[in-house]
């Protein structure tokens, strides 16, 4: 991570967009707490309702993140515990930390296995991960994620391993209790129509960076850095078949070596000189913000490439 | 690339002792099994550099010619049940079946049995000698390549790479070796590193307790134990053989260790 | 199960299946044997038949536990069929195939990372497949594996190096070159770019449509990716727990799908227009006990079903000349 700023508010939807190695999972483990051994937050300040506990250890923070906020990971089987009853992992929140007694924290987790849609539940309290569904097991895994009455919802990539219609009933359960609950969302994701449907700010992360930051709506309509506009061309649309697919040249940079200059400008069709010298940082460009030298000149440089005719 | 410092040290360490067992005649003047009783239990002098035994051989001489036949030996011996190991392994691995229940329940039972006794009864069979350790530890030892080739064949058949091999519609023999082998011996190659340790040792502790080579012949075991009644005045004596068995170990975990690192990559 | 003719005759299509079935016994323990428990068989797929024509792209679209890879494995000659036919070009290959019969149908991976042999340079691989068939002599196969990289877009030096020295996108190309190597008549293409990232699934899917562009390829495209299958695809089929309930060109199916399993699939893929929210939230998980089920598969699920589709098994009837669908609300 070479620097991430955002906030997140009650109720907020956030989505954080990239492709692999460009840091989106690793920022949700430091923000949470949960970096591997060899990992380690350099600079920089992370508050909790106003707190800053980037200080803090590891420790303290989770403590104070775990009472308001979850997460839920990309794969439930590995964050389910294989041994104890889906029952009793909903519960252990509430019985442990909560205070609550055996009794109520049954009945806990029960109303939220039935709040996440588990029907049979008095039935299914008492099965093992292994024995359900995926589907099944990502909606455990948020039910543990609310048990703790979070205010935040962290998602890694939550639905990818998931089947295209349970994911919408899990998308699908996530705005609802985003609508009814005032739940705050940040989704970190590689697929952008996901993002399109359930979030209303997006962040796209390039090397360790935001690099576009803005609301869904003009982000995908009048993306300002040319690889957001490039990523939104590349994706395949259910809707549209296309002639030819946007690609992209070349690799994300290894970030073991120092970045000179803006690191997407190897593959950049748009890059001038400037961008090789400098690193741009985020500017507002139309409403949204963009660390572009020409995010400007975005109308240009499209138009530029359409003409081109690369991409129908 | 990073260096490979341990599997260099460890290299380099069993070399000198390898190259030092080769050129024995030229590095020591004394033949290691002749005697001299007029200068028996002699403390380290600059003729004799270890000293001499109670029958006035020269010990160091006896230690260098002990290193050919316990270091012979050992990789001898770790040689066929690799091979015999791993053929197995690979077929059982493969083709399952019945055969590979037989053979697995044969594994069970070999590595229930207790080396030690299987490989004096042997001795008792064949007699003492270089034969009968080589063939107890051949019956015995074949095991454990079985297993780890035939574990690691269970997981590389399923690779795509494999599916990709069979639709070309290659010969089952030609996949076995060349996309199957390939990927599934490393693990028995280091663990044959240890392997040979072990080897040494059993060989060591059979001559220790008597069933090894015959009597005057060098050899690490033998001069621990003819050494043992000696072990307050002259120490070093059943000692240092001992301590040359820990080197040997020391050097093969080392290159065992470098080649996990060399072929993880 | 009735048959499909689409259009032209069965002995121009290169390859095809009629009332395919295959069946995963599963394992039975000794006691299992010894009271004589019946074998429990999974059936992956369960009665499919199609025939895909020459230069035509089929996309196979559903969801896990369909059976789509299973049924590209079983097409391909990685499984044997339990019961029914395969023919390449009208010719029966179903329980035995010939060497020749295998060179036709050749198969790209899902998994970048564990379809190459990490032990075998790029050039070993394609020149094992090559002269193994003497397709080329020993001097001309160097050159020859240097043609196939280009084709692929990878530049010569890679005829040297070893699989990992690649990334994800430039390990498809590679399994994408050593399939074509045997200049196959059929393509099978299991979940080509699902490992891999948005731009480089791109630029792979790009280099799928030129090469059936130039070389005239017919191709199986297996993919849950249904944004991906609407690009390459000329026609799609839509399978449900072993079966294919829907077939029809890409374009008919995405504009007028008649199953209602085809019409919830379709909807629940997340879109990129402007705006899009997430629709109607599909009810109900797959049944479990399969071997218990009468009737439509899909009528747990289904928000049409009639008491009929308890009792009936649907069976693909017409919507029109090109597209049908296994369902009994259609018309």
């Amino acid at each position: 991570m070479r620097g991430i700023s955002f906030e997140v508010g009650a109720g907020d939807s956030i989505g954080i967009v990239g492709e692999s190695g460009c840091g989106k999972s690793i920022t949700l483990k430091a923000i949470l707490g949960l970096l591997p051994v060899n990992a380690k937050v350099t600079r920089g300040n992370i508050y909790v309702n106003g707190t800053d506990v980037a200080g803090h250890s590891k420790k303290e923070r989770r403590a104070l993140f775990s009472e308001i906020a979850g997460m839920i990971f990309q794969d439930a089987i590995a964050a389910l515990n294989p041994v104890i009853t889906v029952g009793e992992q909903i519960a252990e929140v509430p019985r442990f930390r909560l205070g609550q007694s055996k009794e109520q924290a049954h009945a806990t987790a029960l109303k939220l296995m039935e709040q996440v849609g588990i029907s049979d539940a008095e039935h299914r309290f008492s099965l093992y991960p292994h024995q359900l569904s995926g589907g099944l097991r990502q909606r455990i895994a948020i039910a543990i994620a609310l048990s703790g009455k979070p205010k935040v919802l962290f998602c890694d990539e939550p639905t990818t391993a998931l089947d295209v219609t349970i994911q919408a009933q899990v998308l699908r359960l996530l705005l609802e209790l985003r609508r009814d609950e005032g739940l705050g969302l940040v989704f970190v994701t590689h697929d952008l129509a996901v993002v399109n449907e359930i979030c209303d700010s997006i962040k796209v992360m390039y090397a360790g960076k935001f690099i576009e930051v803005g609301g869904v709506k003009d982000t995908f309509s009048k993306p300002t850095h040319p690889y957001t506009y490039s990523l939104l061309k590349a994706a395949p649309d259910p809707d549209v078949a296309v002639s030819r697919l946007f690609t992209i040249e070349g690799e994300a940079p290894n970030l073991i070596l120092p970045v000179t200059g803006c690191p997407f400008s190897p593959r950049c069709f748009a890059s001038t000189t400037e961008c090789l010298a400098k690193e741009p940082q985020l500017i507002s460009i139309d409403g949204s913000l963009s660390a572009c030298f020409n995010g400007a000149e975005h109308t240009k440089w499209k138009a530029t490439d359409a003409k081109s005719g690369a991409h129908a | 690339m990073k260096k490979n410092n341990t599997l260099y040290i460890g290299i380099g360490i069993l070399s000198t002792l390898i190259l030092a067992a080769v050129f024995a005649p030229l590095i020591t003047r004394f033949d290691p099994v002749e005697q001299d009783l007029m200068d028996t239990l002699a403390n380290p002098t600059w003729t004799h550099w270890l000293g001499t035994d109670a029958f006035g051989r020269d010990v160091f001489s006896r230690l260098i010619f002990g290193a050919r036949l316990d270091l012979t030996i050992g990789i001898v011996a770790v040689a066929l049940p690799f091979i015999i190991g791993v053929s197995l392994g690979l077929i059982t691995g493969w083709f399952g079946g019945r055969f590979d229940a037989i053979i697995m329940r044969i594994v069970d039972t070999v590595i229930a049995f207790p080396f030690y006794v299987l490989a004096i009864a042997l001795v008792f069979i064949f007699g003492p000698g270089i034969k009968s350790i080589i063939i107890a530890i051949s019956l015995v030892g074949w095991v454990a390549y079985c297993r780890i080739v035939r574990a690691n064949v269970l997981v590389a058949k399923e690779q795509d790479y494999v599916h990709a091999a069979k639709l070309t519609g290659l010969p089952v023999s030609r996949i076995l070796r060349r996309h199957i082998l390939p990927n599934v011996i490393s693990q028995a190659i280091v663990f044959s590193m240890s392997d040979i340790v072990l080897s040494i040792l059993a060989i060591v502790s059979l001559g220790y307790l008597g069933l090894g080579v015959p009597v005057p012949t060098a050899e690490w075991g033998s001069m621990i134990q003819e050494g043992q009644p000696y072990l307050l005045q002259q120490w070093w004596i059943p000692t240092i053989p001992g301590f040359m068995v820990v080197i040997v170990g020391f050097s093969l975990s080392l290159i065992g260790d470098g080649l996990v690192k060399r072929l993880e990559r | 199960m009735s048959t499909i003719n689409t259009s032209t005759s069965p002995e121009t299509n290169p390859i095809a299946a009629k009332d395919l079935v295959k069946h995963f016994a599963k394992k039975q323990t000794l006691a299992n044997r010894i009271k004589k428990t019946p074998i429990f068989n999974v059936p992956a797929v369960d009665g499919v038949s199609l025939n895909i024509q020459t230069g035509e792209t089929l996309g196979l679209v559903g969801e896990s536990g369909c059976g789509k890879s299973t049924l590209g494995r079983t097409l391909v000659g990685l499984y044997s069929a339990t019961s029914g036919s395969i023919s390449l070009y009208e010719k029966e290959v179903s329980n035995s195939r010939t060497l020749e019969d295998r060179r036709a149908v050749q198969m790209i991976f899902q998994d970048p990372f564990s379809s190459l042999n990490p032990r075998m340079t790029v050039g070993d691989m394609l020149s094992e497949a090559l002269l193994f068939h003497k397709l080329v002599s020993k001097e001309k196969v160097k050159v020859r594996c240097l043609e196939l990289l280009s084709l692929v877009g990878l530049p010569a030096d890679a005829v040297d190096s070893y699989p990992r020295q690649f990334s994800g996108g430039q390990r498809q190309r590679i399994g994408i070159a050593r399939a074509l190597a045997l200049e196959p008549k059929v393509l099978i293409a299991d979940e080509p770019v699902s490992a891999l990232d948005v731009s480089v699934q791109a630029s792979v899917v790009n280099l799928l449509m030129d090469l059936k562009k130039d070389l005239g390829l017919t191709m199986l495209f297996i993919s849950h990716n249904i944004a991906v299958v609407r690009q390459v695809s000329d026609r799609i089929a839509v399978m449900y727990l072993g079966r294919i309930i829907e077939i029809g060109p890409t374009e008919e199916i995405f504009r007028n799908p008649s199953h209602p399993y085809t019409k919830l699939l379709l909807s629940s893929v997340p879109k990129m227009s402007i705006g899009s929210q997430i629709s109607s939230a599909p009810a109900g998980e797959l049944p479990t006990m399969l071997s218990a089920m009468t009737g439509c598969r899909f009528r747990s699920r289904c928000p049409i079903a009639i008491s009929d589709c308890a009792t009936k098994d649907p069976q693909l009837v017409e919507v029109n000349k090109t597209h049908q669908a296994a369902c009994l609300m259609v018309n």
